[in-house]
């Protein structure tokens, strides 16, 4: 899973959001790290969609625009759940390995 | 709607009509919320003055691209596109590969490290000129990474395989400007059309092996690189042979007669319902970039010189480009044919 699509599905999961709403949360999920543009966004949420992992909430209008607003489908919580916990083992194993090293080397000084 | 709107939406027009349907409004809504500020003054001066960022245009055209190249999500026409292109791609890379190979075993055999095969008598004025000159690590280099790149594609590390073939590009494009500087030496219209099909194909390495493509199979890709070995040291032995009175024959002779011959291999196979669709836009692809090699060598032997050829290269090279084109009419109709079959839009989406 890409890193956009990691971070839209997790934006996703408190609640719908329409596609600049996504990008905020994005943001902030990220530090400031992942900034979305408009065509990477739309990019990955219509390979959300096709995979059955996002889909339409409500439509609402305003100042005359009409906003589109996203959930989470109960499949793409699963795959956020299994994607987190990947990459919780993946820094899991990464930490234990450093810990080991510094242990090893200075005596877990630093 | 605002220029600022307007601006935006002619960048979108990039995109494929169905996707544009399903989208446009939406992707516009959320660009024009992202460069919404407080100041009503600053506003209304976005929205009469303002453009796209290039960051936001580049990423409209990465989308678009993705699209027409067959990425998850993309049309069936789209999709066999994006195939022909590898294919296509591939073909090229093992050309090089193949050349590449050559080059090594030469550079091996000129060594002397080819055991019961003495290296040829070299002058030693000859053998600085061909290693002993800084500039020729470029071509060196340039010629030998084709061959790593090659296998790494086949392997699935495309991503190293990108970076591989784009030093390869790189190097020989230095050392063609180098030369260049010589007295006597020009850079033909051959050097310029190669160098924009290097280009071309640095691009299609970066563009159509996403991550939404098929693995390439291993075997068929593998067994290819001796043969197509072998047709370049068939012809290295023949131009060695032929002394100092060249074959009429030249390198993008060898080509041209390569792929007429993968062409009618082809067309007759498909006429026997043994072959599938897929081959015949990636081999058009081929023919129309071979026809221009050709075209192009022919162009400089009438505007510089021979280069070493005897004149009957000329007819014969005309002969090559005639039957080229032939094969590269009839497989842009089979392709056209073909791709009218496919749908141009992925399906309806859920909404």
């Amino acid at each position: 899973m890409t890193e956009p699509a990691f971070f839209i599905l997790t934006a996703l999961v408190d609640e719908p959001r329409h596609g600049y709403g996504i990008v905020g949360e994005v943001s902030a999920l990220s530090d400031g790290r992942v900034r979305l543009k408009v065509g990477t966004l739309y990019g990955a949420l219509d390979r959300l969609v096709g995979d059955g992992l996002v889909e339409p909430d409500h439509d609402e209008v305003q100042q005359g625009r009409l906003r589109r607003y996203y959930r989470l489908t109960e499949s793409g919580r699963r795959t956020l759940a299994a994607e987190a916990e990947r990459q919780a083992a993946n820094a899991r194993a990464a930490s234990e390995r450093l810990r080991n090293w510094r242990l090893a080397n200075n005596g877990g000084l630093s | 709607m605002t220029r600022l709107e307007e601006r935006y939406r002619r960048v979108l027009r990039l995109l494929p009509a169905w996707y544009r349907e399903v989208w446009e409004e939406d992707m516009v809504a959320t660009y024009l919320a992202s460069v919404d500020t407080s100041d009503p003054d600053d506003a209304d001066y976005a929205a009469d003055y303002g453009r796209p960022s290039w960051s936001e245009v580049a990423s409209v055209v990465a989308l678009a691209v993705q699209l027409r190249v067959g990425s998850a999500g993309a049309a069936p026409r789209s999709t066999l596109w994006g195939h022909a292109i590898r294919l296509a791609a591939l073909s090229a890379m093992l050309w090089h590969a193949a050349s590449s190979a050559v080059g090594l075993l030469t550079g091996l055999w000129l060594a002397g490290v080819i055991p019961f095969l003495p290296p040829p008598p070299m002058p030693d004025e000859y053998r600085l000129l061909l290693y002993g000159q800084p500039w020729e690590t470029f071509r060196i280099v340039g010629g030998l990474l084709w061959l790593p790149a090659y296998l790494l594609l086949v392997f699935g590390l495309w991503t190293a395989a990108r970076w591989l073939t784009s030093i390869a590009v790189v190097a020989t494009t230095v050392y063609m400007v180098w030369i260049e500087r010589w007295p006597g030496d020009v850079f033909t219209v051959s050097s310029s059309y190669d160098r924009l099909l290097a280009i071309l194909l640095v691009a299609a390495m970066f563009v159509v092996f996403h991550r939404d493509a098929p693995p390439i199979p291993r075997r068929p890709w593998l067994l290819a690189l001796p043969y197509a070995t072998a047709v370049v040291i068939g012809y290295v032995i023949l131009l060695q042979a032929a002394g100092s009175s060249l074959p009429p024959l030249d390198w993008d002779g060898v080509l041209s007669v390569v792929m007429v011959a993968a062409a009618v291999v082809y067309l007759s196979a498909r006429r026997l319902g043994r072959s599938s669709d897929t081959w015949a836009p990636a081999l058009a692809i081929l023919a129309v970039a071979v026809l221009g090699m050709r075209a192009a060598s022919l162009l400089d032997f009438a505007l510089f010189r021979s280069f070493g050829w005897p004149s009957a290269t000329v007819p014969l090279g005309i002969a090559e480009a005639i039957a080229l084109s032939v094969v590269a009419v009839m497989l842009i109709l089979l392709t056209s044919a073909s791709m009218r079959r496919l749908p141009s839009t992925p399906g309806v989406r859920s909404w």
